[in-house]
């Protein structure tokens, strides 16, 4: 036998969904069940509550479909685990008889699993910044994740509620902290990363010409965006403006 | 001059080893996957890991061991990982890099464990190639760690030392022996660990690391890195430093199941006089520390080993057939 036939024969017997021969197991079982046990283990630590939710029969085997499907195209495991996220989100065998806040559940721990080691920008990190104003470029934290979604999931209760989460890391701590932002701040947001260097105060007006704040008090509007600003410079979700 | 008992450096462990690292502990080794981003980008993780190489950095000297590289791999290295992995090593002054004599990818799939490879021709001629593009591209020595194994592959024909030795002439590159692998291998495929060493080129030693292993019920020994070091490997250990006779660094491996902190630091201070002893007096004097320091302290060791061997046990009982 060839190195390479020896080779794929070793990827095809650890995730191929099939029944392992016998003999099989007999020579290089061990090897399958602790390369697939080393994954599910970090797989089920990424996505502790959604694993709980719809339990670890259902995860289990979509994990199982997932491996199958898209074998580890990264030397970095916990890639690996960030991909299922995604396959998961739309595995209607694993979602299609779970609870309804399931698939919101499953973007808000991936999420939580990719920004915990998203990397911070060090040119934007060693960049002179001031306090937000509307001449200047808003500076968004680069590790800022935003999630559309229609449940509650960050707490125990997971009600239905429409919101804009935003997932992130601060600059003074490690820890992974989520923010629900306003729709009018998702919408700034969402604008500011389609506007390559357009100020804050030209995102505003733009704003308004799309019709964002139509049908209400655009001068409260205004006074409750400018105060959501400053609150999440306040929480690190923005770093100020570009000077 | 890097030598001397050094640990992993681990999430769960961190906190106290840089609040109260034992007396004996000289250097630490780190896992580079666990702190570069994605190879593609070449950049740095971020949150927690990057904090934790900061502070290691700031305390002790490091060596970089890694995961994916696998000589006996068959395509190339992704060279976006090679840039990275070099920028690391440099800016840590590793005076080596170490990683596996094994396969982990085929085709671009990556099976995140360590495989044997045949012992054969082919393989000596892939690991030779890919061992000296990496000594290439890192512009440091690789040492080369010959793994555990739990079955022979398909077409073997040479016997293990002779193989390795093999590899490490052709590609001119060290050797990171594993004490544990080697008395792991010696019980599970039924060869004498001393005469496996005496065998070894110890002149392309730089490195040597010690690690627990799990006892499976049918008597197959797995090498976990989740259980204390069991007596015949702190006597392998003594056997090895005591030819070896000149210092190096000793890494104690420990990546699961960690005990309470001061349980990981005895262990590591119990290294520490077998290490010195064979470097004062050579292989007798080196075997003799090992039996004073074992009479007092074997009793708890083996009740350690069996606490592990269970837990480990269920962990994997729990996921067979998967």
């Amino acid at each position: 036998m060839k190195l390479s036939e020896y080779q794929r024969a070793m990827v095809e017997l650890s995730f191929a969904e099939r029944e392992v021969m016998p003999e099989e197991l007999a020579a290089f079982g061990l090897y399958r069940h602790m390369i697939r046990a080393r994954l599910f283990a970090m797989a089920q630590v990424a996505f502790r509550r959604t694993w709980a939710l719809l339990g670890d029969e259902a995860c289990s085997a979509s994990f199982s479909r997932y491996l199958a499907l898209y074998p580890p195209r990264s030397a970095l495991i916990r890639e690996v685990i960030s991909s299922f996220g995604a396959f998961a989100e739309v595995d209607v065998l694993l979602l299609g008889a779970g609870a309804a806040h399931a698939g919101d559940l499953l973007r808000f721990e991936g999420a939580k699993w990719r920004v915990g080691s998203a990397p911070f920008d060090s040119a934007l990190m060693g960049a002179k910044l001031r306090e937000v104003d509307f001449d200047g470029v808003l500076v968004v934290n680069p590790t800022l994740e935003w999630l559309s979604l229609s449940f509650a999931v960050t707490e125990e209760s997971a009600a239905a509620s429409s919101h804009t989460l935003f997932v992130y890391r601060r600059r003074d701590s490690d820890d992974v902290r989520w923010y629900r932002g306003s729709s009018s701040f998702a919408a700034l947001l969402s604008l500011h990363s389609s506007r390559s260097g357009a100020s804050l105060g030209s995102l505003v007006q733009e704003l308004f010409s799309s019709g964002v704040f139509s049908g209400s008090d655009v001068g409260a509007s205004l006074s409750d965006l400018a105060a959501e600003l400053a609150v999440a410079v306040e929480r690190d979700v923005l770093w100020g403006v570009l000077s | 001059m890097l030598e001397g008992i050094g640990l992993g450096l681990r999430q769960p462990i961190a906190t106290e080893l840089f609040a109260a690292a034992p007396a004996a502990l000289r250097w630490l080794e780190l896992h580079p996957e666990n702190y570069l981003s994605s190879h593609t980008h070449g950049t740095r993780r971020g949150g927690r890991y990057a904090s934790l190489l900061t502070q290691a950095r700031d305390r002790f000297p490091l060596l970089t061991h890694g995961l994916s590289m696998g000589f006996g791999s068959l395509s190339r290295f992704d060279a976006a990982y090679l840039r990275s992995l070099r920028s690391l090593v440099a800016e840590l002054g590793c005076p080596w890099h170490s990683d596996h004599l094994c396969f982990s990818s085929v085709d671009g799939v990556y099976l995140h464990d360590l495989l044997p490879l045949p012992r054969t021709e082919e393989s000596i001629a892939v690991a030779t190639q890919r061992i000296v593009e990496a000594q290439d591209a890192l512009g440091v020595p690789i040492a080369i760690e010959h793994i555990s194994y739990y079955a022979t592959p398909p077409g073997s024909e040479l016997e293990e030392t002779g193989h390795l030795r093999e590899i490490l002439e052709r590609a001119d590159c060290k050797l990171l022996l594993d004490v544990n692998n080697v008395f792991v291998n010696s019980m599970n495929q039924g060869f004498d660990a001393r005469a496996f060493i005496d065998r070894l080129p110890l002149e392309r030693v730089v490195q040597l690391h010690v690690a627990g292993h799990h006892v499976r019920a049918d008597g197959l020994r797995v090498d976990t890195h989740a259980e204390p070091i069991c007596e015949e490997v702190f006597a392998l250990f003594a056997y090895t430093m005591g030819k070896l006779g000149r210092p190096v660094p000793v890494l104690l491996e420990r990546d699961e199941s960690f005990p309470p902190f001061a349980e990981l630091a005895m262990e590591a201070e119990r290294l520490d006089p077998i290490y010195r002893a064979a470097l004062a007096t050579g292989e007798a004097g080196s075997e003799r520390a090992v039996f004073e320091r074992g009479s007092e302290e074997g009793a708890r060791a083996d009740e350690l080993t069996v606490a592990g061997g269970l837990s480990a046990a269920g962990e994997l009982g729990s996921r067979v057939g998967r």
